[in-house]
């Protein structure tokens, strides 16, 4: 069986459209979406009425509870002065501009989702505000995919894709009740891995593609794929619905708008 | 976002911005991102860029940017040359010393350039919030 799994659409409809044709020619048989459905692009109300439309299972990303609950993250979310000041302009234009069934669909989303011996979050198990970094510590990377009980841990949030394998693995736990016994378990880990699927609107590699990825249960692969779509479109309807300009020049230059992960080891505290 | 190619050595096409920044403290992923957008593109065609910014830790940056230093030939010089200027770090209050931005291009957006800037710049209240960990980490250093 194969299984798509998109992340971080970003209410960039055009991107949307693209990745579901290319999902489509690909021969997918079903459909994951890790979440961030609005924030900072043109079209929430759209992108939420096709993920609704088609159906598609979909766990609540950190913008989707941000326009839900209200900003009240900790200064985690943004790296800079600058970035908080755009992305506060993004959530306020968002917060705006969706409508009132678009708002109840994004507050009864699932935080994570479970198929089988998959499991699908936005951030991490523990917080949609958590990034899972490649680069991210061996222990800590494994004990968040264990945390699922799934093999594979689909994630997104980072908005670059990649697939990082953890074998090998052998934990050591020692518990102690006092005032005596003390026990020791060591025990191993089979190969868990964890998927990140891209971004479909707001991607970070450089390029203005949108990615995501096909996991086909058959032979245990995982394909990262990268659409070309007409970025120029988003550009002009982010001019036209007055976010500002300069969403458009990073979204062509395939740049984030404003957040990214300065320590990937930190978990808002809400 | 400006589509058309001006020739870079018809002068009479070119345009100048100054803009006096004294008292203003920005924070350096701030200014990090906002010298990379300038210069590459996002508020029209700059051919050269030279800024003076107080950073939020107290130091004086000098950022200096030519555009189109042939890479061949000039590889090892980058396009922005970045400075510490030997001053005393102000972390108190707002700095006195100069600081400002002189951009030369084509196509400018000043009201964009403007708007970064100003949210890039910290106000009172973050200012004094940043300054007294500032202050806390001196002590601390101090006391070790």
């Amino acid at each position: 069986m194969k299984t798509a799994v998109i992340s971080c659409i970003h209410a960039n409809y055009e991107a949307l459209n693209a990745v579901l044709s290319d999902i489509d020619a690909q021969h997918a048989d079903q459909i994951y979406c890790l979440g961030d459905l609005v924030g900072y692009g043109p079209h929430p109300n759209a992108v939420v009425e096709m993920i609704q439309a088609l159906d598609i299972p979909t766990c609540q990303g950190c913008w989707d509870e941000d326009v839900v609950e209200g900003l009240n993250a900790c200064e985690c979310s943004y790296p800079s002065v600058l970035a908080e000041h755009r992305g506060r302009q993004a959530h306020e234009w968002t917060n705006k501009a969706i409508h009132p069934e678009t708002r109840e669909f994004l507050a009864q989303l699932p935080l994570s989702l479970r198929h089988e011996n998959l499991c699908f979050v936005h951030g991490s198990p523990h917080n949609q505000h958590e990034y899972l970094l490649p680069e991210m510590d061996d222990f800590v990377a494994l004990e968040r995919v264990l945390a699922t009980g799934a093999d594979i841990l689909f994630c997104g949030h980072t908005h670059v894709p990649y697939v990082r394998s953890l074998d090998g693995g052998q934990l050591q736990i020692k518990v102690t009740l006092p005032p005596t016994v003390t026990a020791h378990k060591t025990f191993s880990a089979p190969l868990k891995r964890i998927v990140n699927a891209g971004s479909v609107g707001e991607p970070r590699h450089g390029r203005p593609n949108a990615t995501y990825v096909i996991y086909d249960s058959e032979s245990d692969r995982v394909t990262l794929r990268e659409v070309e779509y007409d970025y120029q479109k988003t550009c002009a309807a982010i001019l036209e619905k007055g976010l500002p300009a300069i969403f458009a020049w990073r979204l062509a230059q395939g740049l984030e708008f404003a957040e990214r992960a300065e320590d990937p080891s930190h978990i808002c505290e809400r | 976002m400006n589509t058309s190619t001006p020739n870079p050595v018809n002068f009479a096409q070119s345009q100048t911005i100054h803009s006096i920044l004294t008292g203003q403290v920005i924070d350096g992923a701030s200014l990090e991102t906002f010298w990379y957008e300038l210069t590459h593109g996002a508020y029209g065609q700059v051919q050269k860029a030279k800024g003076v910014f107080t950073l939020v830790d107290g130091r004086v940056l000098q950022l200096d940017f030519v555009a189109g230093l042939p890479k061949d030939s000039l590889e090892t010089i980058p396009e922005t040359i970045t400075t510490e200027l030997p001053l005393p770090p102000c972390t108190k209050g707002r700095p006195d010393h100069f600081s400002g931005l002189e951009i030369i291009g084509f196509n400018l957006d000043r009201a964009g350039i403007a708007q970064t800037l100003e949210d890039s710049c910290l106000d009172d209240q973050a200012l004094a919030y940043y300054q007294a960990q500032i202050q806390e980490q001196i002590q601390a250093q101090i006391q070790q």
